[in-house]
């Protein structure tokens, strides 16, 4: 930023302390909403899925007789010009990528400081455990995260609480504004703000945040014996909180059938020892178990067939697909749905399937027997066991931290296996239709798939691609024969997950092992023992928490740089003997300067690029080579001597996150020491080609582009008064959904759509009208654009891989 | 944050007020570091060489022996291009040093000197049929001179009508037809731009294509056909009547330095960073044929045509004259080359028609690296050719030859528990040790004499010299003006002392005086004083403006003529016992020294002394009468009985406190030392 003279506030420097809010557009701006029947909301919000969009659509068009409700977006309180603030917030809170590192860096924390507790009683070391609670980054995290949790919640809860006014659905900042305020005193008082510092800080700080967490991980870990002891408490502590504890070895007493639990009995430790080794020819064998498992279970006619046969193909499978780790899960969920579909069952269940929503859960609580689920919660430490299938991921996310941080233990592929193991027999012995079973093999054998993927690859995240074809092969030569096994193929090829770290892959995988066993009840639901097999595979989780554990100390995460870090080269290069010299640089964003002072260099290719964006231009010029000559000439160590060189910047790495600052704010145009504005109209172009400088011009790779999702817009004269909004992207939801355990935006409700994040009030814009909205410069945007967020044309999954 | 970047070593090129001289031999017989250029003349079959190392040497081309004849020395930095005009009788020369100079080439005598570019002159153009010559270099202008005008400077003459056309990048290459109808620059713009020298101010047209600097350009005779070399490694062939390019000649494999063409404009002989010399036929340039390789990057070619009109000689054939970064330059015939043109050729395997040159004038090594020993009196230097020097600052010259022994072990060798301030800088662009004085550090460094191998003459035990005050006296030991010279009776000045150093007569001392800038905008330009060392006194000679007084700078005038004694570096310690020793603190004051060369047994007398009037208080007058009497002895005695230690090391009592807060102290806070008592 190019000044900061907001750090003092002395008397002279008092600024008008209220933002300056426009308001002559709202009006205009509602109407379009309505017009254009963006805002939805649901009126069955348990109903919502990826599956329904054409529902969707039309959903927001019964909202407009209620017009009075505000969208189901949750929005920020001002706290006194904390538009700054709030709009940061909200611009994190869509960035592709985040919710998921600072959920995971959030379970993290919460892990870490129990085992730290933990280590306290141990060893009666208080010491130790002071640096964490005091450390005021990692309780930024914490707020941060309590916060979008919160957010989350209101949208979830949009129905009971949405009213005509707009602090309905607001959410008051307020802890985090003090927690922020106590890392930088900078941003103390009620003076506006410069949003694009905020961000830098808060960026920072997290990063600070993470740093310090891995090296207090690392000091846990290494003062803990490497044995169970400090995991196995954690394990106790979980389950102590569960009416019946039960050690990972005594799933049995959830069951209600104790045939049933004897078998899962048996094939639990038939996975137990494929988790303990991972080679593929022990997940062989468990395989094998399952199949016999599934035999002995032989109640219904029609399994048996399918089963069989199946069972090969998982063990076949899984080898094959080991490449493709998560992918294969995904496939399964999806194919579940498939099968449910055909099965005739309900598109609710799908839509449980897909997000795991919590519409879902209510969905399986009618169709499952009530008693199920609270078997499940109190059998399992994890509430999530309850519906088991669909609802983990949800009840996680409501439920308490502890939970969470279960998740992130249960990353561990074993979990999965056995989940799935556990699965494959409720099924068996529930499922009489033909068609729930297929369904249950189906998974089954994902599941195997999976977790030799898994073992495999601890990569992060996947996407499906490759994974469909697996699942849909596996589909088909099972469900043919029964019925219609189109269906899923199809739908596999959509779905993307995404999820940054290993950890939080590692819990989807979880997810929709839970998801899938829970459609294969519903499906039995029709009968009764549904319930029973899915409490079962909670039972195994605990184990695998333990053993996470190792595995989560010795990680570092590091989301903030994955997502916002890319690479310059500056090279020099001596205009003499023309050698060069390169270096490397990091950057989290790029300040663009808006007005590009015109050389007389310029001016021609000016001429030339009348067709390309401005913005781009903007870009090029901050990466024009830079003459040292004159007085500034370059020392040559070739020559010996000051030479002329050129200076210039290349991008290098890209990163994930591309974040332009627009230096709309200048000391250098305005009057002596005020800081003005530059208003200039600069327009936004919707993607940005490739700026790396090794790629050709015009750049091929479509994963090079990026996409714009993100605006903060700065309305007003100066620096330090104004106000700030933001405008971001709800993106475009995949077909089959992103899974829910990780804090989640309304993606449901606004795919595609753009909100307006004014404080407290969310007003939502479909593409068109945002577009036209960006393009005006008459002003339809409030605010001129200030900073702006591109994210890579890629699935936020691939981004790991820098 | 990306906005702000590091400028780095940018930013030193800027100049200072100082006073710089260059450590030589007296007569610098071969180059010392790359040739920029080269120029033939047919009729006395000379050879002018501008070197980087400042020096135009003349050579004689048919001497079987030594060719050299001599040097004409007054640039003092890199000499970038030269001409030769009037049949021979003039040379041109353009520097880094900002110059222009005008030389009898025959006599090798400076006739003029011009100041009319302000920063690097890169390069010449010469349209021979009408003697008329333009340059053009860093500062982006282009300044047109008639030569006859030019040879008719003279002192007192100085001014002479010139024209120039203000260019928007730095101008890298020049070129003119002879009959000077058209003139073309190359410059960082990439591109060329078309002038009409009998109109300087319009550009006719500029040529783009080229993606790089343009560093080399040929026109042909009729001033129809141009030929651009380029740092993107192509050969452009230009049509000016058509204004657009007609050719692309992609024969090197890195960027095109050098470019020369055969009268008729069919051949282009090309070379550049890739160490290549390619011959290629214009009219069909398919045909090319690799001449030679050399062992550096090419810098100019001079091609020397037997069959030219101008010269007919029997014997002489075409050869081609190449000067590399390499201080050697060499001849390479061209017999063959005409019938070996063909056009498949792979770069990577073909071989060159020559491997060995015809002639080859041999040039001395260059000085690439140098490390200022601890004394900073000293510098270890390594040269191209790996032979490694120990040179004395002081005296300006060499002091030993080490040959080829390992540069960073005879450092080792060298070191000495010592820290001097530093107080000059090191230069080595023209191959040699160029030594930079500059107001803000020269007289930072102090030495006992001792330590300069001086036997105390009088006085007092320590005398201390300024290295940078004794240094300035020697260098202008022969201005009348210093502090050693006096009048005698007929009211002469007469050498009645001299400084306790002395330098090589022939010493090359340059002075920069910064002056209020009369262009204003930049604050400050420039101005430059050259003068060999024993010149300093002679007052009329022909470029040496009268006034040496004029151009000393006024720190510098200070110590040579009013033999002012710069100021010691105050220093400010703190004296605390041992904590083993379990004295308690007596004052925690910090002490302060009037200079960092106070050794440590001066501080350990002081100590003594304090301790003994504190423990015998009684005896105190006796033991001050000891004290005076027998100062040696009291010091041997205190020596014994105390030491000082500084952050736990105990320190050697013959050591300076500048050198203990450097070598055992290492921070920048005032120096804390302890002392404790000998227990035996």
């Amino acid at each position: 930023m190019v000044i900061a003279d907001a750090e003092s506030p002395g008397p002279v420097k008092k600024r008008p302390r209220l933002s300056l809010k426009v308001q002559k557009n709202n009006e205009s701006k509602e109407a379009k909403i309505e017009k254009e029947a963006t805002s939805p909301v649901l009126e069955n919000g348990q109903e919502v899925s990826d599956g329904e969009k054409e529902g969707r659509l039309s959903e927001p068009k019964e909202e407009d007789d209620s017009k009075s409700v505000v969208p189901a977006a949750a929005s920020l309180e001002n706290l006194g010009n904390t538009c700054f603030l709030n709009s940061v917030l909200q611009v994190l809170r869509y960035t592709p990528g985040f919710l998921p590192g600072l959920e995971l860096l959030y379970q993290e924390i919460v892990q870490v400081e129990k085992l730290r507790k933990q280590d306290v009683l141990l060893k009666e070391d208080a010491a130790v455990f002071e640096p964490l609670e005091s450390n005021k980054s990692i309780h930024l995290v914490k707020d941060l995260y309590r916060l979008y949790k919160n957010m989350e919640q209101r949208e979830e809860n949009h129905e009971e609480l949405a009213t005509s006014d707009v602090m309905s659905m607001a959410v008051k900042p307020q802890k985090l504004l003090n927690i922020i305020r106590e890392l930088n005193p900078m941003f103390e008082g009620y003076l506006q703000h410069d949003a694009q510092e905020l961000l830098r800080c808060v960026l920072s700080y997290l990063q600070d945040s993470e740093k310090d967490l891995f090296s207090v991980k690392k000091n846990v870990s290494e003062k803990m014996p490497k044995s169970e002891t400090p995991k196995n408490v954690i394990m106790e502590r979980f389950l102590s909180r569960c009416a019946k504890v039960k050690p990972e070895n005594q799933p049995q007493n959830v069951f209600h059938q104790p045939d049933i639990l004897d078998q899962i009995e048996q094939s639990e430790a038939a996975k137990t020892s494929i988790t303990h080794s991972t080679t593929p020819v022990e997940a062989d064998t468990a395989c094998l178990a399952q199949k016999e498992v599934l035999k002995s279970e032989n109640d219904s006619n029609n399994k048996q067939r399918t089963r069989t046969p199946r069972g090969k193909k998982a063990n076949e499978e899984p080898k094959s697909n080991q490449k493709s780790k998560q992918a294969g899960r995904q496939n399964l969920t999806r194919s579940k749905k498939a099968c449910d579909e055909t099965d005739g069952t309900t598109a609710s269940e799908t839509v449980e399937c897909n997000g795991g929503r919590k519409k879902a859960r209510t969905c399986l609580s009618k169709a499952s027997e009530s008693q199920t689920e609270e078997k499940m919660e109190t059998g399992c430490g994890d509430g999530k066991t309850v519906n088991g299938k669909l609802s983990c991921e949800e009840d996680k996310k409501e439920k308490s931290g502890k939970q969470q941080t279960i998740l992130g233990m249960f990353q561990n592929q074993k979990t999965g296996k056995r989940l799935g193991m556990s699965r494959t027999v409720l099924r068996n012995s529930t499922m009489k239709s033909s068609a729930s079973c297929q369904a249950a093999d189906v998974s089954v054998n994902g599941d195997c798939g999976n977790e030799q993927r898994q073992k495999g690859e601890k990569e992060d995240v996947v996407k499906c691609k490759s994974a469909p074809s697996v699942a849909s092969s596996m589909n088909e030569s099972p469900t043919k024969s029964q019925s219609s096994p189109k269906q899923p193929v199809v739908k596999l090829e959509k779905c993307d997950r995404v999820c940054n770290s290993p950890l939080k892959s590692v819990s989807a995988k979880l997810a929709t092992q839970k998801l899938s066993p829970y459609k294969s009840d519903i499906s039995p639901s029709k009968g009764s023992s549904g319930e029973a097999k899915q409490k079962l595979d909670f039972n195994v989780i605990p184990k695998n928490k333990s053993s996470n554990n190792i595995t989560l100390t010795a990680t570092k995460t590091n989301f903030i740089e994955d997502l916002f870090l890319g690479k310059m080269m500056l090279r020099t290069k001596c205009c003499e003997c023309e050698n060069c010299r390169e270096r490397i640089e990091d950057f989290h964003d790029i300040s663009v300067p808006v007005r590009v002072e015109r050389t007389e260099e310029c001016e021609e290719e000016e001429k030339d690029e009348d067709s390309d964006s401005c913005l781009r231009k903007l870009m090029f010029a901050f990466t024009e080579v830079e003459r040292l000559r004159d007085d500034n000439k370059y020392f040559c160590d070739t020559c010996l001597s000051h030479v002329e060189a050129e200076r210039s910047l290349h991008y290098q790495g890209l990163p994930n996150i591309l974040t332009l600052h627009l230096k709309r704010f200048s000391t250098s145009s305005g009057l002596f020491g005020y800081v003005s504005k530059i208003n200039d109209h600069v327009s936004i172009p919707l993607s940005l080609p490739c700026l790396r400088y090794k790629c050709p011009s015009p750049c091929s790779r479509p994963d090079h582009r990026y996409l714009l999702y993100a605006i903060i817009t700065h309305a007003g004269v100066t620096l330090t008064s104004g106000h700030y909004l933001s405008y971001v992207h709800v993106p475009q939801t995949t077909g089959s959904g992103s899974p829910r355990h990780f804090l989640s935006t309304p993606t449901q409700q606004f795919p595609g759509h753009w909100l307006e994040c004014d404080d407290e009030t969310v007003r939502v814009h479909d593409e068109p009208s945002f577009l036209s909205m960006l393009q005006g410069e008459d002003g339809s945007l409030m605010g001129t654009p200030y900073v702006l967020f591109y994210h890579r044309n890629t699935p936020v999954s691939k981004w790991s891989a820098r | 944050m990306m906005s702000s970047h590091n400028r780095g070593s940018a930013g030193q090129g800027k100049r200072k007020t100082q006073i710089s001289f260059i450590i030589r031999d007296e007569i610098e017989k071969y180059n010392r570091s790359g040739v920029n250029a080269i120029q033939y003349d047919p009729e006395l079959q000379r050879l002018y060489s501008a070197g980087r190392d400042s020096i135009i040497r003349i050579w004689d081309t048919q001497a079987k022996e030594d060719p050299y004849l001599f040097s004409m020395e007054h640039h003092f930095d890199w000499v970038n291009d030269i001409v030769l005009c009037r049949e021979g009788r003039a040379l041109i020369s353009a520097s880094s040093d900002t110059t222009i100079k005008v030389w009898n080439a025959h006599e090798g005598s400076c006739l003029a000197t011009l100041r009319t570019h302000k920063d690097y002159v890169k390069c010449l153009a010469y349209a021979k049929e009408k003697e008329m010559v333009a340059s053009a270099g860093l500062d982006r202008s282009i300044v047109y001179y008639d030569v006859a005008s030019l040879v008719a400077l003279t002192v007192n003459n100085n001014t002479t009508s010139i024209s120039s056309v203000r260019e928007t990048h730095s101008i890298y290459s020049l070129a003119m037809n002879p009959s000077g109808t058209v003139l073309v620059s190359g410059s960082t713009e990439n591109a060329l731009k078309v002038y009409d020298p009998r109109d300087c101010v319009t550009c006719l047209m500029k040529l783009k294509g080229h993606t790089d600097n343009v560093r080399a350009l040929v026109v042909s005779k009729d001033g129809t056909q141009c030929l651009s070399g380029s740092s993107d490694g192509t050969i452009r062939l230009w049509s000016l009547g058509q204004q657009r390019c007609i050719a692309t000649l992609r024969v090197h494999d890195d960027s095109v330095w050098a470019l020369q063409a055969n009268d008729t404009f069919t051949t282009v002989y090309s070379g550049g960073r890739d160490k290549r010399v390619w011959a290629t036929d214009l009219r069909n340039p398919e045909h090319r044929t690799l001449v030679c390789e050399e062992k550096a990057p090419i810098l100019k070619l001079e091609l020397i045509q037997g069959d030219s009109e101008t010269v007919s000689r029997p014997g002489v054939t075409d050869s081609i004259w190449v000067a590399t970064t390499d201080s050697s330059f060499k001849n390479w015939s061209l017999d063959k080359i005409q019938n070996r043109m063909s056009g498949d050729y792979d770069n990577d395997t073909v071989k060159p028609v020559y491997t060995q040159p015809l002639k080859t004038v041999k040039g001395n090594p260059r000085i690439r690296q140098y490390h200022v020993l601890n004394d900073k009196c000293h510098i270890l230097t390594r040269d191209t050719e790996d032979n490694v020097a120990l040179w004395s600052v002081l005296n300006a010259q060499l002091v030993e030859n080490l040959g080829k022994v390992n540069f960073e072990e005879e450092i080792k060798k060298r070191f000495k528990m010592v820290y001097v301030h530093h107080w000059f800088a090191v230069d080595l662009k023209l191959g040699l040790l160029t030594i930079h004085l500059d107001e803000s550090d020269v007289f930072s460094a102090w030495v006992s004499a001792k330590e300069l191998g001086f036997t105390p003459q009088s006085e007092s035990v320590d005398t201390k010299f300024n290295l940078g005050q004794k240094l300035l006296e020697a260098l202008f030991e022969h201005w009348p003006r210093g502090y050693w010279f006096m009048e005698n009776q007929e009211g002469l000045l007469e050498k009645v002392d001299s400084p306790d150093f002395s330098v090589p007569d022939h010493t090359l001392i340059i002075i920069w005086l910064g002056q209020p800038s009369s262009h204003g905008s930049d604050g400050e330009s420039f101005n430059f004083y050259r003068f060999v060392c024993r010149d300093a006194g002679e007052m009329d000679q022909m470029n040496v403006p009268k006034h040496l007084n004029d151009w000393v700078p006024p720190w510098a005038a200070e110590v040579i003529i009013h033999k002012k004694t710069p100021k010691t570096i105050k220093l400010t310690f703190y004296l605390h016992p041992d904590p083993s020793t379990g004295i308690k603190p007596f004052k925690n004051e910090a002490l302060s020294v009037p200079s960092d060369l106070m050794q440590v047994k001066k501080v350990i007398e002081h100590v003594y002394k304090f301790l003994r009037q504190g423990t015998e208080n009684g005896h105190h007058s006796n033991q001050s009468a000891n004290h005076e009497k027998e100062p040696q002895e009291f010091s041997s005695i205190a020596a014994e009985k105390v030491e000082l230690l500084c952050n736990n090391q105990v320190l050697n009592a013959n050591m300076d406190l500048r050198t203990v807060k450097h070598f055992f102290w290492k921070q920048s806070g005032d120096l804390v030392l302890h002392y404790r008592i000998i227990k035996r």
